[in-house]
């Protein structure tokens, strides 16, 4: 078990907080080289990304009820 | 929303809705009905975990929003205002129907991705060529609904429907340091909670 390094600990951070942004700042893009070289950074990268393909891809059960009572003029 | 603004249909689409429904026109609230009724019911089910709580969203949303039409004063995007009327009635319904024994409390929440672990354990196996299937349908469930509400809403908005960091803190009127923290919680907690039905 290797501990993680400062690096880490703020990329991880970074992906927690970012992922989805575009953020172009010297210190996102040097994260973001971080996570490119970091094997335990780039796994935890992706599956968070995988994490919330799934939330996007879970099914909604179509409505059951048509909208009623609902105001036709003033 | 449909993202009004954003795609779909134009500002300027918006405003002649808004003038329409305020003037009475009920063929104008009808449309503006079939555009945005989908989008509110799929947003209120990611929060409300129900289809019925959904459902139910989705009418009082319709009916606030034909009430409240002329306190729309055009200074925040109208989908922001929508999102904040769903919000609203998710709330309602969620604290009328509030579980206390799966919520977790903010303090569970990892302040930091993976904190416990030393090393960053990989997740086990690879899922997204298979369908959301039973176990796993209710584990994202269970996953989902321990979350605190106010960290659910903040991943709702930011990672399923798409608003930015800035967005997200207009609807929920809070800063948005603060929607970052919920969401790098949030994000570690169904990573955690998830852990052994995906993988890298």
């Amino acid at each position: 078990m290797k501990r993680r390094s400062k690096e880490c600990r703020v990329a991880l951070t970074h992906i927690c907080e970012n992922l989805g942004e575009r953020l172009d700042s010297r210190r996102c893009t040097a994260i973001r080289k971080h996570i490119e070289g970091c094997e335990d950074c780039g796994s935890y990268l992706r599956d968070l990304q995988t994490v919330i393909d799934l939330y996007r891809r879970y099914p909604i059960p179509p409505r059951t009820r048509t909208l009623a009572n609902l105001p036709r003029k003033h | 929303m449909n993202q009004p603004g954003r795609s779909g249909r134009s500002r300027s689409w918006e405003k002649e809705i808004i003038r329409r429904v305020r003037g009475g026109d009920g063929k104008a609230f009808g449309e503006f009905v079939r555009e945005f009724e989908d989008h509110i019911y799929r947003y209120a089910f990611k929060v409300c975990r129900d289809r019925q709580k959904a459902e139910e969203a989705l009418q009082d949303t319709l009916i606030n929003v034909y009430n409240g039409i002329n306190k729309f004063d055009g200074r925040s995007q109208l989908t922001t205002w929508m999102y904040r009327i769903v919000t609203n009635n998710c709330l309602m319904k969620h604290r009328a129907g509030r579980r206390r024994h799966q919520a977790v409390f903010i303090e569970d929440l990892p302040a930091e991705p993976a904190e416990h672990s030393e090393r960053i354990a990989p997740l086990p196996v690879s899922p997204l060529e298979h369908v959301i299937s039973g176990e796993l349908r209710s584990a994202m469930d269970r996953a989902i609904e321990k979350l605190p509400i106010a960290h659910r809403l903040v991943f709702v908005l930011r990672d399923l429907e798409g608003l930015s960091s800035e967005e997200t803190a207009g609807v929920l009127k809070i800063s948005v340091e603060a929607v970052k923290s919920r969401l790098r919680r949030s994000r570690a907690f169904l990573r955690e909670q998830l852990k052994d039905f995906v993988a890298s």
